[in-house]
């Protein structure tokens, strides 16, 4: 090849070690303060549910007779012995809180995985091959999705049985065909696209196509939907719980603790309160966080140089 | 010394579509590429000049075989791939690569330049992963990129970079026919000579041989050996490119020679050498496709289709070439 | 930079930049244009030059993050840095009319042509046409057919994705000259058409020109279009002019080594050639700016004054140049 002089100039002399890909998606979220609000708190609920056996003051069953339904600290006949008081049965209301914690992001976690996964996989599915493939999963989930999604659940969870595990189930289908959806969408933009083309012609098999190439480039829309997700399955497992379909007595999951104090809620509203409002703090946080991804991943708004 | 060899040649090479008319309307059919015929010599360039809707980027779907042509054959080597089954088609692919117009679209941002360039390796399970690494370094020397380049992604760089890393990625498999669709048209001018640059370089050092779609005359006439004109899925006009551009003899040709804006020519405006747009290629014309445009248009233009005739070295599709 | 007083358009030092006032980004630094009436101006510049950035400037299209300062930016006496926005709207869009690169991404693909015609006149037409619907309408299909669109009345209910790229960009033609401007900016109008299609259009902007008597501002990066269509032509480069001067002359002597080098790169002007010649190195980044010629880095007649010392643009109204050595 040439000598220097006539050889093909090198270019990209100007540039030093560009920033690391996390650390440009780390400014372009922290821009959001709401975000990094909600991504504190995520963390705060992240440590309150590894560490409730410690953090909490008392075990989440335990029933003090002589204090059934005592009032929070702050209030006159209140003691700091039960900082948000009891329940009913006497149970410490913070402690089961807290280990509520550890349930309710349990659940999230295992249902927004189970529906990430196979719609996903049905989304590519549907979005790569089309004609029939698509005709038929796509119809499948316009069926889902015309029923409510609660009593959808509930028919799940009525086939399956009563329970946690069972609930986390119905939930994970009743958020399917929104990740169906979202891929399939994406899929369809992105198949189009030259640099699968090249993939193609370098010789990659349907499989790489569709799971190397094109999968990780429809990520984004699905990471921000799974964080969105999973405050809508704390709300349905809430709501599971409140029907007595989801977690069963004693667990202290927060839909269920809500329902077995309806009718305090004259007599001794924190019974109610506090549950009502953790449910609100940890879906706000995940909406929070989730809007943050959504504006930090959006390749509109990203910078690209040329 | 023995004629070099003719690595691509193909024969009739029709390619139709079936599209909707639209809701309850029933289909049609588009003519995309209706009998295309030409030779490509091993080493060297084909150049494939036309606009929108005359078949250039169908063509370089035939060629490297992401589609079956409808009829007509692709020989490769003598190989007819047209009608390949796909474990011929596997085999033969490493030979054909393509570098693409749009350097922001064509490189997977997910990736970095290191898995970009190792990728077709991979897939062909070549050498160990040490091996791998080594060769994607070795070309990304030869393409003019530097070794910190490798762990970088395709966002960090410029449209001339881009097309660098393109090529080098082409250059992977040790490709003999490399098909380059208007790799310099989304670029600056000074860029546009670097990546012609390179291309030749390439082009002796490895004796690829392009296949190199493009519009813009001039580019064209650098870097070509032969050229071929297309309009609305027709060869109108091929030959050496010195012979056509010496003397084009299809009134189309004339039409782009003519349209191409010129530094020689001060404050001159063509005065429609080719009026009206390029038709679209759902609209069936009878005859000569160009007759709607042609100045030269006779009545026998509408009733016969042309057939390629050969005048000198140039083989032209027209009625009236040989006047 | 002297410039005639009775210039239709006149920019004095104009500065664009984006980023932080901590960290700013320049896209251009400090240019002069003036455009007389009825002149065609050619700006050509590669990208980063600013030339896009200069045109939407003078629009006051330049959103926040960025940031425009001039010495003078005046149309038709008019001041237009410190004008309100009401009255920078009553000029942009009527007095001066823009055109961009891609018709179909400009044309709003929701509304027919009809429609946008209407608007535009709506908006910018005469008194007669803001206030009657039918005058409107007639007015639509007389812009349809200046701009050479055969059978205007059913273009009127056409969708833009039903154009085709060169019908596309004659409706944007038409838009553009509703309100019958005195200064039209083209923004690489007819880059991504086809040539034949190409050709069409640029005639079809000189002949508007002459019978409208109007000014172009042709920015492209097509050294050709401008040597055919331009009677001075403005190179930039890296956010500054390189140099002006009037069109087939500065072609055919190029007195900055940029405009040389860039036609020198040129296929057409390396006939004979194995290599095309080319520019070593790569436009200044954002933050790698050199405090002396912005050239210097790339110029093969970079001396020490060059690398040093910033030169000023010297010379007259109808050339000029800016090089410590120019050629």
């Amino acid at each position: 090849m040439a000598d220097a002089a006539s050889a093909v100039p090198v270019i990209g002399a100007t540039d030093s070690a560009p920033p690391s890909r996390l650390r440009e998606f780390w400014r372009a979220f922290a821009q959001n303060r709401g975000a990094v609000i909600g991504l504190v708190l995520v963390a705060l609920l992240l440590a309150l549910a590894l560490g409730a056996d410690f953090i909490a003051p008392h075990p989440p069953n335990e029933q003090f007779r002589e204090f059934t339904l005592a009032p929070p600290a702050w209030d006159a006949t209140g003691s700091t012995r039960f900082l948000l008081g009891t329940d009913p049965v006497g149970r410490d209301i913070l402690s089961r809180l807290i280990h509520g914690t550890r349930l309710s992001l349990l659940i999230g976690t295992i249902s927004v995985a189970i529906s990430l996964t196979i719609g996903a996989i049905l989304g590519l599915c549907a979005g790569y091959f089309r004609g029939i493939v698509d005709t038929s999963i796509m119809r499948l989930m316009d069926v889902m999705l015309a029923l409510p999604s609660l009593l959808l659940a509930i028919a799940v969870v009525a086939i399956l049985g009563p329970g946690l595990a069972n609930a986390m189930y119905a939930i994970a289908v009743v958020l399917l065909p929104h990740y169906v959806r979202l891929t399939r969408a994406a899929v369809i933009a992105e198949a189009g696209r030259e640099y699968v083309t090249s993939s193609r012609i370098a010789g990659a098999g349907t499989l790489r196509l569709m799971f190397a190439t094109i999968l990780p480039n429809c990520a984004a829309p699905l990471i921000v939907q799974a964080t969105l997700g999973f405050s809508n399955a704390i709300l349905d497992a809430a709501a599971l719980g409140f029907l007595g379909l989801g977690a069963q007595p004693p667990t202290p999951e927060w839909g269920s603790m809500l329902a077995s104090a309806l009718e305090f809620i004259q007599r001794a509203p924190w019974v109610v309160t506090f549950p009502g409002l953790a449910i609100l703090i940890t879906v706000l946080a995940f909406n929070l966080t989730g809007d943050g991804l959504r504006d930090a991943l959006d390749p509109k708004l990203r910078s690209s140089r040329g | 010394m023995t004629t070099p060899a003719t690595l691509l040649e193909a024969r009739d090479l029709v390619r139709h579509y079936r599209v909707s008319k639209g809701f309850l309307r029933g289909t049609m059919l588009v003519r995309a590429l209706d009998g295309v015929s030409f030779e490509l010599v091993q080493g060297r360039t084909l150049a494939v000049v036309g606009e929108s809707g005359c078949g250039k980027s169908t063509l370089a779907r035939q060629v490297t075989m992401i589609e079956t042509p409808t009829a007509g054959a692709l020989l490769l080597d003598g190989q007819d791939v047209a009608h390949a089954d796909r474990a011929l088609r596997g085999r033969l692919r490493p030979q054909v690569q393509m570098v693409f117009q749009n350097p922001y679209a064509s490189l997977n941002p997910r990736r970095t330049v290191g898995a970009l360039l190792e990728e077709p390796l991979e897939i062909h399970r070549r050498g160990t992963r040490r091996e791998r690494r080594e060769r994607a370094l070795a070309i990304m020397d030869k393409v003019g990129l530097r070794r910190e380049h490798y762990g970088r992604y395709p966002h960090m760089f410029s449209g001339g970079q881009r097309q660098r890393i393109a090529v080098a990625r082409a250059l992977m498999l040790d490709p003999r026919l490399v098909v380059a669709d208007e790799p310099t048209s989304a670029l600056d001018v000074s860029i546009q000579a670097q990546v012609l640059n390179l291309l030749l370089d390439l082009q002796q050092e490895f004796g690829i041989a392009y296949l190199f779609i493009a519009h813009n005359l001039q580019v064209v006439r650098h870097i070509a050996d032969a050229v071929l004109v297309m309009y609305l899925g027709k060869a109108v006009e091929q030959g050496p490119k010195e012979a056509i551009f010496a003397r084009p003899l299809h009134p189309y040709t004339q039409a782009l020679f003519a349209s191409t804006p010129n530094l020689g020519r001060a404050r001159r405006i063509v005065d429609a050498a080719a009026p009206s747009e390029p038709p679209s290629p759902l609209d069936a014309i009878s005859g000569c496709a160009f007759r709607t445009r042609c100045p030269r248009a006779i009545e026998r233009c509408a009733i016969e289709v042309p057939a390629p005739t050969t005048i000198g070295s140039i083989t032209v599709a027209c009625h009236r070439a040989a006047e | 930079m002297s410039t005639d007083s009775n210039a239709l358009l006149e920019i004095v030092d104009l500065h664009v930049e984006f980023g932080t006032p901590q960290r700013p980004v320049p896209a251009v630094e400090g240019i002069d244009l003036w455009i007389a009436a009825g002149e065609v101006v050619g700006l050509v510049g590669e990208s980063g030059s600013g030339k896009s950035v200069t045109a939407l400037a003078l629009l006051g299209l330049v959103d926040y993050p960025g940031r425009v300062r001039a010495k003078r930016m005046a149309f038709a006496g008019r001041d237009l840095v410190n004008c309100s926005g009401e009255e920078r709207r009553a000029i942009a869009g009527r007095d001066i009319a823009m055109i961009f690169q891609d018709p179909l991404a400009s044309l709003d693909p929701c509304y027919t042509v009809g429609y946008q015609l209407d608007e535009a006149l709506r908006l910018h037409g005469n008194d007669r046409e803001r206030a009657s619907a039918s005058v409107r309408r007639d007015r639509a299909l007389e812009l349809l057919r200046h701009v050479e669109i055969a059978d205007p009345l059913a273009r009127l209910r056409a969708y833009p994705h039903q154009l085709s790229g060169g019908m596309a960009q004659r409706v944007m033609i038409a838009m553009a000259i509703a309100g019958r401007p005195q200064l039209l900016i083209a923004d690489e109008p007819t880059t991504a058409l086809d040539v034949t299609v190409q050709a069409q259009v640029l005639a079809l902007l000189m002949r508007l020109r002459r019978e409208l008597q109007m000014a172009v501002l042709l920015i492209t990066h097509d050294l050709a279009v401008v040597a055919e269509t331009a009677d001075r032509v403005v190179v930039m480069y890296a956010g500054q002019v390189m140099e002006t001067g009037p069109a087939p002359a500065l072609f055919d002597a190029p007195r900055h080594p940029y405009t040389r080098a860039l036609l020198d790169a040129l296929p057409e002007h390396n006939f004979g050639r194995a290599r095309l010649r080319t520019i070593p190195g790569v436009v200044p980044g954002a933050f790698d700016r050199p405090s002396g010629c912005l050239l210097s880095p790339r110029c093969e007649f970079a001396v020490e004054r060059c690398v040093a010392e910033r030169p000023e643009l010297t010379g007259n109204a109808v050339r000029a140049v800016r090089c410590h050595f120019p050629l």
